[in-house]
């Protein structure tokens, strides 16, 4: 399930690319942009945009399984990553660095992630007509 | 080809090395605001990718940086600077 | 080129919007048209009709208005990003049952969908945070 990619496939070949790229680049819960990065994500799926997602850095403490920021009276995003298939929001990625440099395990996370290497992510940015990067 | 804009210092954040992460050959670097001590000879940025580097001169001047401790191959450019760049490359990613 | 912006940061508290604000112009001398400029995030802020700021520093919200009229650009404001931080329009302030609206004239509040036609209308969106 976890297999390291070192190049991403496009699904239909080196040419086409995809609309939109968000990456998740901050830790969840302290600040509000691992919500409003979703919400962006999800209304731009909504307008029929083609979104992938990249979780980086500290944006990898987003996808940690039992989070419950009530504890703290916040809202968090797992409800909104739940909804991510409904949005045909599939091309969901993990930087696998990101994880290791945080012992995260790419097995144990709150949703399915295709882990990808460092190698990976320059193609990954090319191949989006735009990036969104919060 | 992207042009990436960093606005964090080196010193403090780990924003730039992560954008280094992602860049590809051909694709630009831009620091700005306190993203230009990135610029200075003793940043030393996680890679040298083979990307071309600048600086934005108005945050230089106003933080007080001298250009000549600023490291070689890094361009200075103004604000009309920083729009040719956005003409030149295709698309551009902030990194904050 | 058509080139929208969109600021993450209120005015004062970081450079982001300055900066934004400073391009913003550097992209009109050289010719460009901008479509639309969009406050997310603390760039909201840049919509407060009460910002006071001291006679030698920058109003930036005036600064932007004023800009986008000279210019024929839209100031959209993301609407859920605003209530939450207290900027609201006569609409806003009466649904909510708020003692005064505070959108300063010719912001207007609007879905986070106006950023992403931005994207895909302008040639160019750049993105300036804190």
């Amino acid at each position: 399930m976890s297999n390291t990619q070192s190049q991403v496939e496009s699904d239909t070949g080196t040419e086409t690319m995809s609309d939109m790229l968000i990456i998740f680049r901050k830790a969840p819960v302290g600040t509000s942009w691992a919500r409003e990065a979703m919400d962006l994500a999800l209304v731009s799926a909504a307008f029929g945009q083609k979104i992938s997602l990249l979780f980086m850095g500290d944006g990898v403490f987003q996808l940690a399984q039992n989070q419950q920021p009530s504890a703290v009276e916040q809202k968090g995003t797992q409800a909104m990553m739940q909804a991510l298939p409904m949005y045909d929001i599939e091309q969901i990625y993990v930087h696998q660095d990101s994880l290791d440099q945080r012992g995260m395990d790419s097995d144990q996370l709150h949703i399915d992630c295709q882990s990808l290497d460092s190698k990976a992510l320059p193609g990954l940015l090319q191949q989006h007509k735009q990036v969104f990067n919060f | 080809m992207i042009l990436h804009t960093v606005n964090k210092s080196v010193f403090t954040s780990n924003t730039l090395n992560e954008c280094l992460l992602t860049v590809a050959r051909n694709d630009g670097v831009l620091l700005i605001e306190d993203g230009v001590y990135g610029a200075l000879k003793t940043a030393h940025p996680a890679e040298q990718h083979e990307v071309s580097w600048y600086v934005l001169k108005e945050d230089l001047q106003a933080r007080g940086i001298a250009p000549e401790t600023c490291r070689e191959g890094i361009t200075l450019v103004d604000y009309t600077g920083f729009v040719e760049l956005t003409e030149q490359y295709a698309s551009v990613c902030s990194w904050f | 080129m058509k080139y929208s912006i969109a600021v993450y940061g209120g005015p004062y508290s970081h450079q982001a919007t300055h900066t934004a604000y400073h391009f913003a112009q550097a992209v009109l001398a050289k010719g460009h048209n901008i479509q639309r400029v969009f406050f997310y995030h603390d760039g909201v802020y840049n919509a407060s009709a009460l910002v006071a700021p001291p006679q030698d520093e920058s109003n930036l919200p005036k600064q932007w208005q004023t800009l986008a009229q000279d210019n024929s650009f839209e100031l959209v404001v993301c609407i859920a990003a605003a209530v939450r931080r207290g900027i609201l329009d006569e609409n806003e302030a009466k649904r909510y049952s708020k003692p005064a609206a505070n959108l300063e004239d010719n912001y207007q509040l609007s879905g986070l969908g106006q950023l992403v036609d931005a994207g895909l209308e302008s040639d160019r969106l750049i993105s300036f945070g804190p």
